[in-house]
């Protein structure tokens, strides 16, 4: 080890971190120069460990435990989402129903003696098939209902989940209990793939959807409320970019096109918010 | 019987224990609230700040996945807040204390002033205090909050790396360049140290 690897070597040594520190601690005992910058960073930390410590304010803890008080434990919600197989398995399903479906075939025609015509026949199967198809896409739907419930971060979820990120937890929440028992229903009805399927149906009823868009239209009322109230408190105040986002995405949640598109232009204009932005904006345009 | 880690803490918090969360703020408040005051240079703004933390913590907790630590999380929101401060700062032309001044060619905050008394004086002293603080507020953004972050909460600097998002080889560098800078600074309060 020379001198310049010995100084690089300094700072690791007194943070106990060097990797080679009774090489270091050899050139400290021999080279003065070395010695010396071990000396300045030692007493360069010493004097760092001087720096005042400040108290924040108890009355702002006191707000923030409050707020944190408030907040009521979230449950998994079901609004919006949308009972839809991925497209494997809905080429599973009917691969399977057009497999069972060429095999009842002959075995009809061995059966009955006397066959339909073939092509009748494979009329009526395929009609079957077909029946059978729409059940098992239906005992899908409800599956997939249930594992949308039960997976931590679904696809569609995890998109929902980003852009009501900003939203007040308390609003959240407020959500939560009509879905809880929706949720908790259609995993106990695993097995029964149809009422499932109707739970499923009736968690996402308009009135259901209407209750869910007041608690967002809340949460964006309470956001643009506290922009308007720093603003007031302060003249200089601007909503940051990511303020000005999250107020856009919660309208695009509401599918108030105008108010996000506000919104989401004023984020665009932002280096660090422009990207999300212009990607919501995409959506709204396509929504 | 030991402390609970932080991450089972905020856990216990997001099932609905409020105490959980006191917990935790009792654990971060002081440090956090000086990050962000040394950061921000400004008392007013670090109170907001520091509540804004919080909050966000408040809101986001059910985002935490426990990928990192709850620490790395926390202190990447401050930053992250820090940071959009200070943004908000530059646009409405507030100088910032690292530019270079026009007449004597240093940045501000090397302009500590040494009020000239002995050190054995200043030792105890509120001025000294003072002197290191402004020491510290001038130090270049990216060494400054590397400087906080070991200095303050005393975190590693793998997961300080984590927090403001480079190699832990560069949070060293910086971290020793910002006690090269701050010794230039304040050598004359230094004092001798053994091996």
């Amino acid at each position: 080890m020379n001198c310049d690897e010995c100084k690089e070597q300094v700072f690791e040594l007194i943070e106990r971190e060097a990797a080679d520190p009774d090489a270091v601690r050899e050139i400290l005992a021999r080279c003065p120069d070395c010695r010396a910058t071990f000396d300045e960073m030692k007493a360069a930390l010493a004097v760092a460990e001087r720096l005042p410590i400040e108290e924040p304010p108890a009355e702002v803890d006191e707000a923030i435990l409050r707020a944190a008080g408030e907040r009521v434990p979230r449950v998994v919600r079901l609004k919006k989402r949308r009972l839809q197989a991925a497209p494997w398995a809905m080429a599973a399903i009917a691969m399977l129903a057009l497999g069972i479906g060429v095999w009842t075939i002959p075995r009809e025609v061995q059966l009955e003696g006397d066959a339909a015509p073939a092509d009748m026949k494979y009329g009526e199967d395929a009609v079957m098939a077909e029946q059978m198809l729409g059940d098992e896409e239906e005992a899908l739907d409800g599956r997939v209902a249930v594992a949308e419930l039960e997976a931590p971060k679904p696809a569609r979820a995890k998109r929902r989940s980003r852009s009501s990120a900003n939203e007040p937890s308390a609003a959240r929440i407020a959500q939560a209990p009509a879905a809880l028992p929706a949720a908790d229903t259609a995993a106990a009805g695993a097995g029964e793939s149809r009422s499932t399927n109707e739970v499923a149906a009736k968690a996402s009823t308009p009135s259901k959807q209407e209750r869910d868009d007041e608690d967002v239209n809340t949460a964006c009322q309470r956001k643009v409320d506290d922009v308007e109230r720093r603003a007031r408190a302060d003249k200089d105040f601007a909503p940051t970019p990511e303020e000005e986002l999250a107020i856009g995405k919660c309208y695009q949640a509401l599918d108030k096109v105008a108010e996000a598109r506000k919104w989401l232009q004023r984020a665009a204009a932002h280096r660090t918010t422009k990207a999300p932005a212009e990607k919501a904006l995409r959506e709204l345009a396509t929504e | 019987m030991s402390d609970p880690p932080d991450e089972v803490l905020l856990a216990a918090y997001r099932k609905g224990d409020s105490g959980a969360f006191e917990t935790l703020l009792g654990r971060y408040r002081g440090p956090i609230f000086n990050f962000l005051l040394r950061s921000a240079r400004d008392r007013g703004r670090a109170e907001e700040l520091y509540q804004d933390v919080w909050m966000k913590v408040i809101e986001r907790c059910d985002e935490f996945r426990g990928d990192a630590k709850f620490s790395t999380w926390l202190y990447s929101i401050a930053r992250n807040l820090s940071i959009d401060h200070q943004r908000k700062m530059k646009f409405r032309g507030h100088a910032s204390l690292d530019a270079p001044e026009p007449r004597s060619g240093q940045p501000a905050g090397d302009r500590v002033p040494n009020p000239g008394p002995s050190t054995e004086q200043l030792a105890s002293g509120a001025l000294m205090k003072e002197r290191i603080a402004r020491a510290v507020e001038g130090l270049p953004e990216e060494q400054r909050e590397v400087f906080l972050l070991r200095q303050l909460q005393g975190l590693a600097f793998r997961e300080i790396s984590e927090v403001v998002g480079v190699p832990a080889n560069t949070v060293k560098s910086r971290m020793r360049y910002a006690l090269e800078r701050l010794q230039h600074v304040l050598g004359d309060l230094e004092e001798p140290h053994e091996l």
